[in-house]
């Protein structure tokens, strides 16, 4: 019985386990490893990423997911750059930026609670049609030079600390708080738990999700901002491809696909993996194609070590 | 009367749940519904709980028309339900103590003092009576932190009971509350809610397909088949050769 309950927590916790002896290893194994710069470096490289993936594992979480994240994220950075490149106040522009992602969330959690879409339906719509507005306002191009201020986010330091970092680890707290300890954060569980059950007790699933699909969408144009301020541009093709990393990262973290089971702080987990390993193969000059095949081989394990959990939990009869 | 059901139908696609189906429910009355598989029981109690609403037909809580457009304006109205499905009922990877306060959670102020607004989970608190409300539904549950998926099927009963029961329905439906339940378990669910019924007033209707128990515990049984009641007598002047007559049809 301890030691079921011990295989537990080491399962529940697997992704910070493997993080370790990832570190450990490559700290003695990869030149150049474990340094504060190069961990600077992970940290800096999983921010946007991280950002993003916030809002994937609180769709993920309900019981949905949002293919949509990409597009939004470089809709945001486009309208955003467009608006404070004529002239418009940062703060203006910014606002304008997150309300083009909420608008996009917006869109998404009606096609799937109004119209009656299935998620995959209804996000990859918009994954399509955002992208598509994307490159249509800027007629493919990338835009340059943005207002330093307007960067800060992307690329500020704040005393010795990249501004990044900062709001990941700030954005992580936030949402993870939110998850655990509100109501909302309850209900979105519970939703992706057991819709039906959810509905049938007085949750009110429809404004659950769709809150669940704007944040995401405000999410993603942060991580726009961010993206816009860490390159000093704004391409209409940014984040091309960042979904499946976003959902990889979340169910290496041990987010269920199935909805209701695992956590925030779990997700980043699978996030600073993903950017480890990168990272580490880039020190060994490995060819970056590689790296899809290695995610893959990660999310297999992923899946079978979630299944291990379910089985070590549930009532034998 | 305190609750009134008046030529109900409820077809799903070109099934004919129920037909013009009326229905009484008494002050501090228990009622059992029984009828063969596929009568209409579970649409019946889900149109009482505000899950869907009637295709046709009114229903009146003491005297006042009342639309459910949802479950929760039916607990509003202090209705609350166990339905048959576990899957209609419980989230499997959350602990007993948030399935029992499922949509009705209890939440405290984060600063009481300075910004009142901000709701945190009441967690200790929920706990605490999560083990009470157990407690008093007599099923033991070893933690209320394990997650449902832990649990038999009686003890997942137990929980979906205590959660109808905490804040005290004026109504409780019961659809088939006895089904996983061991024998002594059983008894002890009658005995609760027959002190449900009695001491307490609660009325309640109670669908089950075990007629031993329905003559102990309901003092009134309502017959259901293919959708429409076809008969109704109380336990004390009826015997169980001449319900189960009624339930399957025919001389
Ligand atoms: N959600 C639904 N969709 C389609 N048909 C349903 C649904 N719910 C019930 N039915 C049908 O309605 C009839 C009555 O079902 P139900 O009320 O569950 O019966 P009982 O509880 O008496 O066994 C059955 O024929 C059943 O197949
Ligand atoms: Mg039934």
């Amino acid at each position: 019985m301890k030691r079921r309950e011990f295989l537990k927590t080491v399962l529940d916790n697997s992704v910070w386990v493997i993080l370790s002896i990832f570190l450990i290893f490559n700290a003695f194994y990869t030149p150049r490893f474990f340094t504060v710069l190069n961990l600077r470096n992970i940290l800096i490289h999983s921010s946007i990423l991280g950002i993003v993936v916030i809002g994937e594992s609180l769709c993920l979480l309900s019981g949905h997911f949002d293919l949509s994240v990409e597009s939004t994220l470089a809709l945001a950075a486009v309208v955003g750059s467009l608006l404070v490149k004529n002239g418009m106040g940062i703060f203006t522009s910014i606002l304008a930026m997150l309300l083009s992602g909420g608008m996009v969330g917006l869109v998404n959690g009606m096609l799937i609670r109004k119209v009656g879409l299935n998620a995959f339906v209804a996000t990859l719509i918009t994954y399509i049609g955002v992208r598509g507005t994307a490159l249509g306002i800027v007629e493919g191009k990338t835009i340059w030079n943005l207002p330093p201020s307007f960067c800060f986010l992307g690329a500020g330091t704040i005393w010795l600390f990249p501004v990044q970092i900062l709001l990941l680890i700030g954005l992580y707290g936030v949402f993870h708080l939110l998850l655990i300890t509100t109501r909302f954060g309850r209900h979105v569980y519970l939703v992706g738990d057991n819709q039906l059950a959810a509905r049938i007790s007085g949750i009110n699933v429809d404004r659950v999700v769709v809150s669940v699909f704007v944040l995401s969408g405000f999410l993603s144009a942060f991580a726009g901002l961010v993206m816009a301020g860490r390159l000093n541009s704004a391409s209409p093709l940014f984040g091309t491809g960042m979904v499946f990393e976003a959902m990889s990262a979340a169910i290496i973290g041990g987010i269920s696909l199935r909805g209701g089971v695992g956590s925030l702080p779990m997700a980043l987990g699978g996030v600073l993996l993903l950017s480890s390993i990168s990272n580490v193969l880039n020190l060994h000059a490995v060819s970056p194609y590689w790296i899809q095949t290695i995610r893959a081989i990660m999310i297999l394990f992923a899946v079978v070590l979630d299944s291990l959990k379910r089985r070590l939990v549930r009532y034998e009869e | 009367m305190l609750l009134q059901l008046e030529n109900v139908s409820k077809s799903f696609g070109e099934v004919r749940a129920l037909e013009n189906v009326s229905f009484v429910l008494n002050y501090h009355e228990i009622v059992g519904l029984v009828g063969g598989n596929g009568a209409g029981k579970s649409t019946l109690i889900k149109i009482l709980a505000g899950v869907f609403p009637p295709d046709k037909g009114r229903i009146y809580l003491e005297g006042q028309e009342v639309v459910f457009r949802n479950p929760k304006e039916a607990h509003n109205h202090g209705i609350y339900t166990v339905h048959q499905k576990m899957e209609e009922i419980l989230a499997p990877h959350h602990d007993v103590t948030a399935n029992i306060f499922m949509g009705e959670e209890v939440t405290r102020p984060l600063f009481r003092s300075f910004i009142p607004f901000i709701k945190v989970l009441a967690k200790r608190e929920m706990e605490k009576e999560a083990e009470e409300i157990l407690s008093r539904v007599g099923i033991r549950i070893d933690s209320v932190r394990r997650p449902i998926v832990s649990y038999s099927g009686g003890q997942r009963q137990a929980v979906a009971l205590a959660r109808a029961i905490r804040k005290k329905p004026k109504i409780l439906l019961l659809d088939e509350p006895t089904a996983a339940l061991g024998v002594k378990e059983k008894f002890q669910v009658l005995r609760l809610i027959r002190r449900l019924g009695k001491e307490e007033g609660i009325s309640i209707v109670i669908v089950s397909h075990n007629l031993e128990e329905v003559f102990e515990v309901v003092d009134r049984i309502v017959v259901l088949r293919n959708g429409q009641v076809v008969g109704e007598c109380s336990p004390s002047q009826a015997t169980k050769e001449r319900v189960v007559q009624m339930i399957v049809g025919g001389e």
